[in-house]
This record gives structure tokens, sequence and C-alpha cells, in this order.
């Protein structure tokens, strides 16, 4: 590309004096958010079923975060703002570590929730979790954020396993977003982040952002075993730009690059901590167009990872690195067939690919392709009932290159060459009994792959057994694992109430997992066959299914307006897991809480607006490792906690806004996992929409 | 206010097991009241005689998903007709509703009262039908191809017979019914992302 443009540098300068030139037409009306949440009344998505609808149709349980609810939460990041959400729970271990679950389940380094930005994948493949602080978005730049609770593998694919959180940005052909902000706070807090977009003429558009945030960690390590000089100040940045072209009135291309980097204490998926440093980048091409057989969509995007960790409970001296790269081509289409069924056939193909210093020696790598064909069809049988069916097959084969650790004396190359073919599923009745009254039925088969990482790690890590002399302990991949199969059903009401402007929803799940996994299974000594090599006395650690497990749950929800200036929801999920692990040491029933509830007040008159937010969870357990791999790890305590947040803004005239806000309020620190205490934080911000 | 919050967060603390068996019962006992009540009050809807507001402007929305239509003002022309009362009452409602040069969904609007004899003297491409026209569907269906206008109403039964493109209805729910026969004749095609949205009809 670079070469073609420097030999014909003319060229490229007429062909983008001609985009930007060409004469105005109408837009294509693919998918316009805006617009169709305005025509309706209420946001609209294509993360239920892949075809535009309204949250209210949807067969799913689902909820849609707007802008407005994120500009009233004060929050600083995208899993405070989902703290809120009912069936969500967010474990923090650190000032810039979160992890979020739905449904339960929720742990370090969470594997089963598949987050999005505008479609393309932004959770990890190599341990398979999402870095929050990776996101390559800024908050004001978000349209919506949408969140499908249980599984939806049979859309989005692997690791949509308990739920999906597809983040919408705004649309710089529809959007128009010029907002710039400064953020400080307690504990040295510091945050600039800057969005435009350009509306160079009816055809052409462009959305930039950036933004960097800086701060002190928290002061406190739960797990007395951590490093003292274990926690490092977080700070993270995130780059993004957005082009979108009119190609036609009825197509549109749209490319998006990003770059975003991260630096933070974390909790592992071990449950020790890690300073880990990323770097990201992504390029995504999606092609829209509103034809005469159906609205086609085709997207091409490439993830880059590189991450680099230092330290650990276990004293390893040694950093290890590791490059991970996705690739995606999607193609899809959704059309209506007569007047009252609609059909979705998306066809889409993957690779992905990690390497680094814990995928065995230099040159090795790890790597999966996978082919997938999926198709939905969605039948309106009369004005009141809707079915929508939606089946998906995959299917994988990954393999490994490269020399295998001189201490891996269990796997070779030939070890990896596997296929695994698995069909998953979704389908959801919706019945509306009333204008005001809405119920649910649906059933779902959702899947979570291994990461490349549980098939293919190859590191001998710093854990020792025993005493002097210290043996190593070998951390291996498993390219045996099964995928975890998560199997729902959900029974779920929508009542609109007019007399508080409000709604009232209810849900009742239950879940089975099957192929539970374990990412770090009991650390065995060397099974026969290591005597074949040098490191014959090695211990072997190794990610295993350990078997299944089963949740029964209930979410409520209760949300309205009063007197034009107050606003309020409270909902509450009530949840229970049962395990029937073949390993005694893995235990979700204790570390999932048995009760969320959520609590929010918001007024708001002229200039002036003001919000409140108490969050409860009760106690749970999590795992808390000492520095003696062989020693068994205890499940300690979190108590139940509260936690107030809020954020009071005044408007000066149409354009500069100044916010209190804070979170953790309840207390100077407070413990809500493992990792370190949280803190009360207070921030003051100054937004400018110019 | 933080010292406030850490006092009530420490007593909190303290009884905690009481807190959230009364947090939980609060709670439920809140959402059971607000349900009862609810139940107990008919949700009866306001009934409208014929257009509202809020109708025309969930239908000037609906136009900007439709092909063609270019930004800016448009003129409606309200169909009616003279001899039928509920017509001429409705007629006069969408006037009333519609001020001169009103906004809507960014968008001027002028309202010219017509019969169906006079559809698309106006150089409109856009009509609303008022309800009780039953009769002369098939002239208002003739006509709107003839000047390939946009025929839209309150009234399902125009849609429903093939006669108006598109029915609007914004209360308890927005509702939007298009008629692809009547589309395709008067040569309006909407997008697909909101066809896939809606009810259509043949």
């Amino acid at each position: 590309m670079k070469r073609v443009f420097f030999r014909y540098p003319l060229s490229f300068v007429v062909l983008a004096m001609a985009l930007l030139c060409a004469p105005l037409q109408a837009r294509a009306q693919t998918i316009n958010y805006g617009s169709l949440e305005t025509l309706f009344g209420e946001p609209v998505t294509t993360s239920a079923t892949g075809k535009p609808q309204r949250v209210s149709d949807a067969p799913v349980d689902m909820y849609i975060i707007t802008q407005d609810d994120i500009r009233r939460s004060g929050a600083k990041n995208i899993p405070e703002i989902l703290r809120g959400v009912p069936g969500v729970s967010v474990l923090q271990s650190g000032r810039n570590d979160y992890d979020v679950g739905i449904r339960g389940y929720n742990q370090s380094y969470s594997p089963n929730l598949l987050v999005l930005v505008n479609g393309r994948q932004v959770y990890l493949d190599d341990y398979g979790y999402t870095d929050w602080a990776l996101i390559p978005v800024q908050l004001s730049e978000i349209r919506q954020i949408e969140v499908v609770e249980g599984p939806n593998t049979a859309l989005f694919g692997f690791n949509a396993a308990t739920g999906v959180i597809n983040i919408v940005t705004m649309n710089p052909l529809y959007d128009d977003v010029s907002h710039a902000s400064v953020s400080f706070g307690t504990g040295s807090y510091r945050e600039a982040s800057l969005v435009k977009t350009f509306q160079v003429n009816k055809r052409f558009a462009l959305r930039i952002s950036g933004g960097a945030s800086k701060s002190n960690d928290f002061g406190h390590n739960v797990n007395p075993a951590e490093p003292a000089g274990i926690v490092v100040s977080p700070e993270d940045h995130a780059l993004n730009i957005d082009g979108i072209y009119q190609l036609t009135p009825k197509s549109q291309l749209r490319i998006e690059a990003s770059n975003s980097g991260a630096y933070q204490t974390e909790m592992t998926a071990f449950n020790f901590q890690t300073q880990a440093r990323y770097v990201t980048y992504s390029l995504k091409t999606d092609y829209e167009a509103d034809t005469d057989f159906g609205l086609v969509k085709a997207m091409v995007y490439r993830n880059w990872l590189d991450g680099n960790y230092a330290q650990d409970i276990y004293s390893t001296a040694a950093t290890s690195d590791i490059s991970n790269n996705v690739s995606v081509m999607q193609l899809a289409d959704t059309f209506k067939a007569g007047l009252s069924n609609t059909f979705r056939v998306q066809g889409e193909y993957r690779h992905g690919a990690v390497s680094g210093t814990i995928v065995g020696a230099a040159g090795s790598s790890m790597q999966e392709d996978v082919y997938a064909l999926s198709g939905m069809w969605g039948w309106d049988i009369n004005r009141n009932w809707e079915l929508t069916n939606s089946v998906r097959l995959d299917r994988l084969h990954m393999g490994h290159s490269g020399p295998i650790d001189a201490s891996d004396t269990l796997l070779t190359d030939a070890s990896f060459d596997r296929t695994i073919v698995e069909p998953s599923y979704n389908s959801g009745l919706v019945w509306k009994a009333t204008p005001i009254d809405s119920f649910r039925l649906n059933s779902g088969r959702g899947l979570r792959m291994a990461s490349l990482l549980d098939f293919g790690v190859s590191f001998r890590s710093g854990a020792t057994i025993g005493a002097a002399p210290a043996v190593p302990v070998l951390q291996i991949g498993n390219p045996n694992l099964n995928p975890t199969i998560v199997t729902s059903y959900e029974l779920g009401w929508n009542h609109k109430i007019k007399a508080i402007k409000g709604l009232f929803n209810a849900d009742v799940f239950t879940e089975k997992m099957m192929d539970a996994m374990k990412p770090g299974g009991p650390i065995v000594a060397c099974p026969a066959g290591c005597g074949a090599k040098p490191f014959s006395n090695n211990f072997v650690i190794q990610p295993q299914n350990v078997g299944w497990s089963r949740t029964y749950g209930a979410e409520f929800n209760l949300q309205g307006k009063f007197d034009e200036h107050w606003r309020w929801d409270v909902n509450d999920t009530v949840q229970r897991i049962y395990d029937h692990y073949t390993d005694a040491t893995a235990n979700t029933k204790d570390a999932t809480p048995v009760n969320l509830t959520n609590l929010h007040l918001g007024w708001s008159s002229g200039p002036w607006e003001s919000d409140a937010f108490v969050y409860f969870n009760t106690r749970f357990k999590q795992p808390q490792p000492t520095a003696n791999a062989a020693a068994a790890v205890p499940m300690v305590t979190i108590p139940a906690h509260v936690s107030f947040s809020g954020r009071v803004a005044y408007t000066f005239g149409d354009h500069l806004t100044l916010s209190l806000s804070g979170q953790s309020l309840q207390s100077v620190r407070s413990v809500t996992s493992t990792g370190l205490e949280t803190e009360r934080r207070v921030f003051v911000s100054l937004d400018s929409n110019f | 206010m933080i010292v406030f919050l850490s006092k009530i967060s420490k007593r909190m603390r303290a009884r905690f097991p009481a807190v959230i068996k009364k947090a939980a019962a609060i709670t439920f006992l809140g959402a059971v009241v607000v349900l009862s009540a609810q139940l107990a009050r008919a949700q009866t809807a306001v009934s409208s005689p014929y257009v509202t507001r809020k109708d025309i402007q969930v239908a000037v929305r609906a136009f900007s998903f439709v092909y063609g239509v270019p930004e800016g003002a448009i003129q409606i022309e309200v169909v009616y007709d003279p001899n039928i009362a509920a017509s001429v009452t409705e007629a006069r409602e969408l006037q009333g509703i519609i001020g001169a040069k009103d906004m809507f969904a960014k968008r001027q609007i002028t309202v010219k009262m017509v019969t169906v004899a006079q559809m698309g003297t106006a150089d409109s491409r856009f009509a609303y039908i008022t309800h009780g026209l039953v009769k002369e569907y098939p002239a208002l269906a003739a006509e709107a191809q003839n000047h390939k206008i946009l025929t839209f109403s309150t009234d399902f039964k125009c849609v429903d017979s093939q006669s108006c493109v598109m029915g609007v209805e914004s209360e308890p729910n927005v509702n939007i019914e298009i008629s692809r026969t009547a589309a395709a004749a008067s040569g309006i095609e909407f997008s697909q992302a909101l066809e896939l949205m809606v009810r259509e009809v043949e």
C-alpha cells in the first residue's frame, strides 16, 4: 500500500478529493440507532438476534444503557457503569482492575462474557477474558451499551457463554459529538478525553477520539502473601479513528482503527497479582448495503495484542511476553421472506494465534482456525406472537508450530492437532399479551472455548514445590480440553406502568454449565514419560474440565419517573449455584454472591443533575493463594458490602459542565475481592460540549 | 457527607444480616405495592379522537426511512370528505395540531386540506388520510399511484385494504404498519432496516 501510494500520489489525492467533494445524496438507511430510537421511543438493537429490533421486542433478557445513563452515572470506566444492571456482577480487584460476569460464575479473568465494540471482539483470546482498561472507547462517544444475559453463541460465536456486552459508539454520519473533558481526583487521579466528529459532507464523516488516565492504585493488599512491590500506579490510554463513507444511497463503507495501552497490577486467573503492560491495535472494515436480497453486512477485522507480565506471588524473576492476534471475516444477510418471516444467514472465518515466552521455546506459536455457519429464522406468527430460532455450527481446528519447551515432555506438536465441532442454538417465543405486557420464553446453548493458552501454554513458572531444593512447576496447556457448554432456560415478563412512567420486568432462569474449566488443575508430580527429558522431577499444572454446575436465579427490575425531575430504579438478582465438580478445589457456588441489589435515584432541574447509586452484594468467597504452590489454596470470605456512588453536576450555559462524583463513598476502604481493598475515590470533572 | 456515609456504613457493617433482610424486604414490598397499585388502577388509555401530535411526529420521523425523500420542509395534504362529519372533524383536528409552518422531527411542516379528487394538486408527496373514507379507497389509491404520494393514516383499515401506504399509532406503543402493495404502487421504497422492525401487510 505504501509503495503504491508513493508511486501514484496524484491518483490518491484525486480519489480523496472525489470522495470528499462527491455530490450530496440521500443517506443509506442501514442501522441509524439514533433515528430508530427516536422513532420508536425506545432503544434499538441488533445484538439479540442479529436483526434490528426494539429492545422490548427482543426474545432475550436484555438491558440497554444509554449515553444519558452513562453521563449521569459519574463513572470513570465501563465496569462501574455496568454495576447497576440486574444480573451483572462486577468484581473490583484494583483501581483499574475489573472483572464482569453475568448470572454468576464471575472470577478473575472472567471468561464467559463476550465483549464487543461495534461488533468487533475486544475479548482477548490469549487467556480468554476482557481487560476493560484496554477498550479503546471514550465514555462520551458511546451511544449505548447492550447487555444480553444468557448464552448467545448462535449469533456471536464462542465465548458468548453466559452473556454478551456490545458497546455501540456514535456514528459520525448521523451523530454530531464534540466533547472534551478533564478530571482530577483523590489518589492523584487525572484523566483527559476528547471526542470529535467531522461531517465533511453528506457522504463522508469521521470520528476521532482519544483519552488517557493515571492515578495511584489502591494501597492495601487483602492477600498478605502478595509481594510488597507488586502494586504499580495504573495508567491507560486509547485512540480511535472511525470513518464512514456513503458509497451509494444504499451502501456504506466504514473503517475503524484503534490503539490502546495499559499498565497495571491485575489479578490473574490464578487469583494472584501480576504487573501487566499491554498494547493493542485494531483495524476493522465494515460494508453495509440495503440490497434487493436483503441487508448485507460484510466485516473484516484484525486485533493485535502485546502483553508483558512481571512479578508474581511466586517471586518469578523473569518477565514473560505474549503476542496475540485475531483475524475475523464475517458475511451476513438479513432479509424478509413474505410478510412474516425474517431470515439471517452468516458465514464466519476466524484465525487466532498466540506466541511468546509462555508458549514454548522461541519461535513457537499456538493457532486456531474457526469456520462457522449460522442462521436465524424469525416468524411473526400473528400480531401478538413471535418465534425466533437461531442455530450455528462452529468447526475449530487448532495446531502448534515450533519447538515445545524443553521441559515439556508431555506434549508434542502432534498433541495439538485437534478439531472440535460444536453446535449452538437460541430459541425464543415472545407473547405480547396486552399493549403493556409481554412474556418471553427462551432457551439457548452457548459455548465457551478454551483459550489459546488453555490449550497451548508451556511455561516453567517460578512456583516451587516443597522445601529446598525447590522444584519448579511446569505449567502446560491441555489440548484435550472440551468446550464448556452452557444450556439455559428462561421465562421473562415485561410490564409497562403508566402511572410511574416506568417498567417492571422479572426473569427466572436456570443454566447448566457442562465441562466447566479450571485454569489450573491440581498440581501433580510429573507423570510417566517425564523422565525422558532433563526435567524429570518437575511438577505439572494443567487446565482441566472439572465437571458440571447448575444455577437457578431470578431478576426483578422496577424503574420509573415522577414529577418530571425525578427518575429511579431498583433491581434485585437472586441466584444459587450447585456445583458437581470432580475437582474438590473447584468452587463456583461459594464464589457467586447469592443476592445483588441496586438502587438509583436521580434528579434534574435546569442546569442541575444529581444521581445517587447504592450497590449491595452478599458475601462470597474467592481463592487466596500463598507463596507455596503446593499448598491448598484456601477460599477466603469476602464480606457482604454496600457501595455508594454518585454525581452532582451543574451546566453553565449550553456547553460547560462541572461535576463532582465519587465511588465507594461509604468508607475509606473496603474489601471487595482478594485483590486490593477498594478505596473511596472522589473526582472533579469539567466537560465541554463545544 | 462522606463522614455521614461512613457512619452509616459502619452501622450497616455491624448489623449486616438484619440490614440485608430489611433491604430485601423493603425492595420486595415496594415492588409489590407499586404493582398492586397499578393493577388496581385501570390503565385506560386516554382516548384521542382520531389523531394526535405524537402520531404525526412518528409519521414524519418515519419519512426519513423512505429513499429519495429530501431533508427539509414538506407539505402534507390532509385528505377529507366534506360530506363525512368524522372526516371533517379529524381534518380540523389535524389543522389544529399542525400550526402554520410547525416543526416536526426537524422538518417544517405545512398542511393543506384537500378532497380525494384534489390529491396531488399541491405537488405534495405526502397525504394524511382521515377516517371514514372507506368508499373512496379505490379513488384514493388511484390518485396516490398517479401522483406518487405516500399516503398515511391513523386508520389502519386504510392500510389493511392496501389503499394507504403507512399506518401509524403512537400510544400506548409506537406501531407502524406498511402496505407493500400500496407502497409499490406509489413507488415508495422504505429502508429494509425499518421494514424489519414494523408489521407489513400486502
